[in-house]
């Protein structure tokens, strides 16, 4: 239930009027980090499903928190090793279980979106030489300003 | 002793009596109800329908006689539920593993992906969860009446490069040894809930 609300509340802010873009501050000289500076997203818990190697594609989680004043609107994400990546939100309704892209999703200021199996996931699609079986994999989220917030998710099940 | 003690004390009484009575009954070997599982009233026979196992092998009703098995509906190009579900399965089949083969359950995925889930697409993906599980694939002329059966829903939707997604029921089915559906597994689902609840079912049949 909380994950419907979670995918509803990020499709109604998907269809909410462009709001301006967020003015969190840049950090001067961006490092190739998921923390680029104090008060900048933090991302963390992030693996990608490890899947038989006949698989197509795979699914990327992860948590993103936003210390900061602005939204952060997700709007994509990237890898090396993908050609696609698209953001999806399984939403379950009747037991059906239905899996729909997401333009956006935006992260409320002081707010984390967990991106977990059964609710928003990315979906790496497109493998340019399979997908790896084990290790990391390099990931960024493309924001609505053009940022990306990289980071690396290794890949695994997780222990349930 | 006013009257509302006394009624106080009656029902301390009759509460303590119950929790008495249903230890007791529980002492005596009463066999625990299912959980997780939702019980139908009145299992549903699988129908004869042609299928193929993901050793291309002919797969009907008579293969999921005289077995407990968990059946659900999925397909290969489902990147979250289906293989967080055949996870889940194969953690739940190792916690039974103490059981007899007979008690073990069988596991199979049944394709709700005709188009793309071909018996040899089926052998590279669902034997990776667990060496033991199987891929059902049938023809989409046959899937109707199959799902029926189940209760379960599919639907095709258009997404992402793939052209498109299957919605599918998301539920998994225990299919009992006359191979009729008997009960059916709400999500979430976990391992630990399925493998107490098919003890549960073992023990129950077995006190009959």
């Amino acid at each position: 239930m909380r994950l419907t609300v979670l995918v509803l509340a990020a499709l109604l802010a998907g269809c909410a009027p462009d709001s301006p873009a967020p003015t969190v501050s840049a950090p001067a000289a961006a490092p190739p980090a998921a923390v680029p500076a104090a008060g900048g997203p933090v991302i963390s818990g992030a693996w990608v499903r490890q899947v038989p190697p006949a698989a197509r594609m795979t699914a990327g989680y992860l948590r993103v928190h936003n210390p900061g004043p602005a939204p952060l609107v997700i709007v994509g994400a990237e890898s090396p090793l993908f050609a696609n990546i698209e953001v999806h939100g399984t939403v379950m309704s009747d037991g059906v279980a239905r899996m729909r892209h997401q333009e956006s999703v935006a992260v409320a200021p002081g707010e984390t979106v967990v991106f977990e199996p059964g609710g928003l996931h990315l979906m790496l699609m497109q493998p340019k030489n399979g997908i790896p079986g084990s290790g990391a994999i390099d990931l960024s989220l493309v924001l609505e300003d053009g940022r990306r917030l990289e980071f690396s998710a290794p890949v695994g099940q997780p222990a349930d | 002793m006013s009257r509302t003690a006394f009624i106080a004390a009656a029902a301390v009484l009759a509460i303590s009596a119950a929790v008495a009575g249903a230890w007791f009954a529980a002492r005596m070997g009463a066999p625990e109800m299912p959980e997780h599982a939702r019980i139908l009233s009145a299992p549903r026979p699988i129908p004869q329908v042609p299928g193929l196992d993901h050793l291309g092998h002919p797969f009907g009703p008579a293969d999921f006689e005289g077995r407990w098995t968990v059946a659900f509906f999925g397909f290969t190009y489902c990147p979250d539920i289906c293989p967080a579900t055949l996870q889940v399965l194969a953690t739940a089949r190792r916690l039974l593993e103490d059981l007899p083969e007979r008690d073990r359950p069988q596991v199979v995925m049944i394709s709700v992906d005709p188009g793309r889930d071909s018996p040899e697409r089926l052998a590279e993906y669902v034997p990776f969860f667990h060496p033991e599980f199987r891929g059902l694939a049938v023809e989409a002329q046959y899937l109707p009446e199959l799902t029926r059966a189940f209760g379960a829903a599919y639907a095709y939707s258009p997404l992402g490069d793939n052209a498109y997604t299957v919605d599918h029921t998301a539920s998994l089915f225990l299919v009992d040894r006359q191979a009729r559906v008997a009960a059916v597994f709400p999500t979430p689902h976990t391992a630990e809930g399925i493998a107490a609840d098919l003890r549960r079912f073992i023990t129950l049949e077995s006190s009959r």
